[in-house]
């Protein structure tokens, strides 16, 4: 019998191609619609590509990005020129403000360090200020 | 002193995924003429350019490109590879962002000289702002008729993995499995993706490959030097005063990227220069006189040991020490290695632990040995290069904390 998740990612995966190429769109689209993807929309995507669970489970664990839950994303680049530029202190900033912020590798925006990333969205020259604005959704 | 090639002029406005822009930037002038020459000509055009790959291997594009359309397998494939994640490295964004059109546009011409019918770009998850430019930028070429008729690429996301960039690991992420680093050779040219022939390119050598097709070779080799002709672009972060991304000719002064007002415009005031990381993660530590006396050069550096790399060049002035960098650095490889090989997995963790020890830099024999067998004997770039920048470190006493001030 299928499960309501099942047919959740049957129709978000839509006319996507069966087949064991199509795996990492079909995780990135369930965290696009869903938010994220935990152990059972994980064993989903399995059922409607018709791929081994572990296959997949080996997949999706190599990635560091994908979502297991719905919390809010805050990853703080802690690489050579964001930690000089002080993303550790930019990291206890936002644990102290409850923010539960992981370090992260390089975000590539090394030339505006220290930089942040709230979901997928950005956040250069950042502060605590700046990272919790946009972990609330503002500009 | 700083060139507009790849990089749009201030003066251009047309918004960066339009047809305007794509006319504007005589983008849509080298896809006709390419349409116009045979494959044997585009790739001919290529090697006379002396396009080196800008990834940070330099190999000879034109050569690259000819032993794509000469491998006996089809379908074959064509692959942009924008999933830059190294610290000190983020041209291909800016590139992206800016001008998305020139990379695509030498990603069609490419298609056509290998006799490829579709192709990817690989943009990292962290990058989704650039991946929206891009897939504007793909939707207004099909509009036109630019893709869709023979060559269509898709947009592929990556998901958080260093090691993913590295070529035949970013195949096995397309495929849907880990993204863990194939064994060379075969080589990607006659087993790439799917275990077809592949052309896999950086974002900068594709749009080398446009900007030269809307002009001529003869044009494209004014700029640069005899051995390296054109522009490159380069990554300038750190003690400066304008960290950005600039485009150079290749064969400047070193310092001049630096110090040059319309560039890195030097370091602030009261603060003197330590040194520069150049290349990437894996680059070479340069001392001040290094840099005093290099041009931006492959043969030039190469007598110091370094090389151009990404086109990374980190400064660091009297406030870093050096072996803070190297301890950051460790960090960075030993969280983004695969674990697939031992000498990397392993090595870069005895890095790491090394480092973190209090006499850990003392222990010269035993780092030179473990970078050895790393070089020696990982199986992919990663762990190969990992102890570059720490054995460049060794190599210069100046740098050493314990004989600076």
């Amino acid at each position: 019998m299928r499960t309501e998740t099942e047919e959740q990612v049957r129709s978000i995966l839509g006319a996507m191609p069966r087949e064991r190429a199509s795996l990492l769109p079909a995780l990135w689209a369930v965290v696009d619609k869903m938010g994220w993807v935990d152990q059972e929309r994980l064993e989903a995507v399995a059922v409607v590509l018709n791929l081994p669970t572990a296959d997949v489970y080996g997949v999706a664990s190599f990635y560091a990005m994908l979502p297991t839950d719905g919390r809010t994303q805050v990853r703080v680049c802690n690489d050579v020129l964001c930690h000089l530029a002080g993303s550790q202190h930019l990291m206890a900033d936002l644990r102290a403000n409850g923010l539960d912020a992981v370090s992260w590798p390089c975000l590539g925006r090394c030339d505006q360090a220290p930089a942040a990333l709230v979901n997928q969205r950005p956040v250069v020259q950042a502060t605590a200020e700046k990272v919790q604005r946009a972990a609330q959704g503002g500009a | 002193m700083r060139e507009y090639r790849l990089l749009p002029q201030d003066s251009v406005r047309s918004h960066p995924a339009s047809y305007e822009r794509f006319v504007e930037r005589g983008f849509e002038r080298a896809v006709r003429r390419a349409q116009s020459l045979s494959p044997g000509e585009l790739i001919r055009d290529v090697s006379d350019a002396g396009i080196l790959g800008r990834g940070g291997a330099a190999f000879p594009t034109g050569r690259k490109w000819a032993s794509v359309a000469d491998a006996p397998f089809s379908p074959k494939y064509v692959v942009m590879n924008a999933d830059e994640s190294e610290p000190g490295t983020f041209k291909d964004r800016v590139l992206l962002m800016d001008d998305p059109l020139g990379a695509l546009t030498g990603m069609i011409i490419a298609a056509r000289a290998v006799g490829a019918q579709r192709g990817y770009v690989y943009i990292r998850g962290e990058y989704q702002d650039v991946e929206a430019r891009v897939a504007d930028a793909l939707a207004m070429l099909k509009e036109h008729g630019f893709l869709g008729d023979g060559f269509s690429i898709e947009i592929r996301r990556g998901a958080g993995a260093y090691i993913a960039g590295e070529e035949t690991a970013l195949f096995n992420s397309i495929e849907g499995r880990r993204p863990e680093p194939r064994v060379k050779p075969p080589f990607p040219t006659v087993h790439g993706l799917f275990g077809k022939p592949t052309l896999i390119q950086n974002v900068e050598t594709l749009a080398n490959v446009a900007v030269l097709l809307s002009e001529s070779v003869a044009w494209f080799r004014e700029k640069g030097t005899e051995k390296t002709p054109g522009t490159k672009l380069v990554c300038l972060s750190g003690a400066v005063k304008n960290p950005g991304v600039y485009e150079v000719a290749f064969g400047i002064p070193l310092k001049d990227i630096l110090f040059s007002e319309a560039l890195g415009g030097g370091l602030a005031p009261g603060r003197t220069l330590r040194t520069v990381l150049l290349g990437g993660a894996a680059g070479t530590f340069l001392t001040p006189q290094e840099l005093d006396e290099a041009q931006y050069d492959y043969p030039s550096l190469r007598r110091l040991g370094a090389s151009i790399g990404s086109g990374a060049a980190m400064v660091f002035d009297d406030t870093v020490a050096v072996e803070d960098v190297l301890k950051l650095l460790a960090h960075f490889f030993a969280d983004e290695s695969c674990g697939q090989c031992v000498p990397c997995r392993v090595g870069t963790r005895r890095l790491v632990e090394l480092l973190d020890s209090p006499d850990g830099f003392d222990d010269a024999e035993r780092l030179r040995d473990l970078g050895r067998a790393m070089q020696d004997a990982s199986i992919c770039g990663l762990g190969q290069t990992a102890p570059l920048a720490l054995l460049s470190y060794m190599d210069r006493p100046t740098l050493w904390k314990r004989s600076a001030v």
